[in-house]
């Protein structure tokens, strides 16, 4: 990053003053590289992102506790009806055992046979 | 995620400071490129010692890492903080240098292969410290912040704490005593034709 310099107030120095402005003492390889090690060892270390496990990334995916919540209930209660359903769901479901068959071609059968 | 090294030219110093306090590599390394050269040379304008100015810089730099963290951006500039802090820390080793003779200060090293057309530079660049290390260190300081950094007075006067009359008087003050000891050798030294 370098910067004008106003010299306008050098005046009859202003051979010496352009002469140490050129002549800057340069530091070596070796020390800055000193000065970029020290810079990296005493830098703060940033919070490191807390990284999650399995069961608490799925949890987060899924929606967080409520929503597992929800869903458990929900398992739960298919799997109670499933295995000891309440005579309300044999009653409802009992006489219902009847068997559809469609037959999508029937009518266009008769109506090919009645020519 | 770091900033590729090549975008931070376009960020000022407070804003690569806020990122280094972030953890940015990238900034770290930017920062201490752009800053340590410069932090460097000052010091080494004030000491005229290669070893003592290394010194000074990396425990200046130090300080700005620790205070990272804690940088309140706007409120001052990090390079007037760290020209402050630099000239204190080159003041300390200057008491503790009084009574050292002025003619064993040591010359600037000179480590670059020299050609002729530079060795004139080199020569008058070298009277020139000469003659700082003879100026009374705050003298000193106010000149080369004037007139070799190139700051203006408000941002000297924040640096050295002094009032803007203060700073006027000393940086005129150092330059008369330059004068004093310089433009005798102006013949010498190939100022008379090419200036």
């Amino acid at each position: 990053m370098t910067h004008e310099v106003d010299t306008s107030e050098d005046g009859e120095l202003s051979g010496f003053f352009d002469a140490a402005r050129r002549e800057g003492a340069a530091p070596s390889g070796d020390f800055m590289a000193r000065l970029q090690a020290d810079a990296l060892r005493n830098q703060p270390v940033p919070a490191a992102r807390q990284r999650g496990s399995f069961w608490s990334d799925l949890l987060r995916a899924l929606g967080g506790w409520p929503t597992v919540a929800g869903l458990t209930a929900a398992g739960c209660a298919g799997l109670w009806i499933g295995v000891s359903p309440p005579d309300m769901v044999l009653t409802l479901f009992q006489d219902q055992t009847v068997i559809q068959s469609v037959d999508p071609l029937s009518g266009y059968d008769y109506a090919m046979l009645g020519g | 995620m770091d900033v590729p090294l090549d975008a931070m030219n376009a960020y000022e110093d407070d804003e690569l400071l806020a990122l280094y306090a972030q953890g940015d590599a990238g900034a770290a390394r930017a920062l201490t490129a752009r800053l340590g050269p410069r932090v460097f040379s000052h010091a080494q304008r004030l000491l005229a010692d290669r070893a003592e100015a290394e010194d000074v810089t990396q425990e200046a730099l130090l300080r700005l890492w620790r205070i990272a963290p804690d940088w309140r951006r706007g409120e001052a500039k990090v390079t007037t903080w760290l020209y402050r802090v630099t000239a204190n820390l080159c003041t300390d080793r200057l008491r503790r240098r009084r009574g050292t003779d002025l003619d064993s200060v040591p010359e600037i090293a000179d480590e670059r292969p020299s050609v002729e057309a530079s060795m004139q530079r080199k020569a008058r660049a070298e009277a020139l410290q000469a003659a700082l290390m003879r100026l009374p260190d705050r003298q000193r300081q106010a000149v080369v912040l004037r007139h070799i950094e190139g700051l203006d007075n408000p941002e000297i006067a924040r640096i050295m704490d002094l009032g803007l009359r203060a700073v006027e008087s000393l940086t005129a003050r150092g330059k008369r005593a330059l004068e004093g000891l310089l433009l005798g050798q102006r013949e010498e030294l190939g100022l008379h034709d090419d200036t």
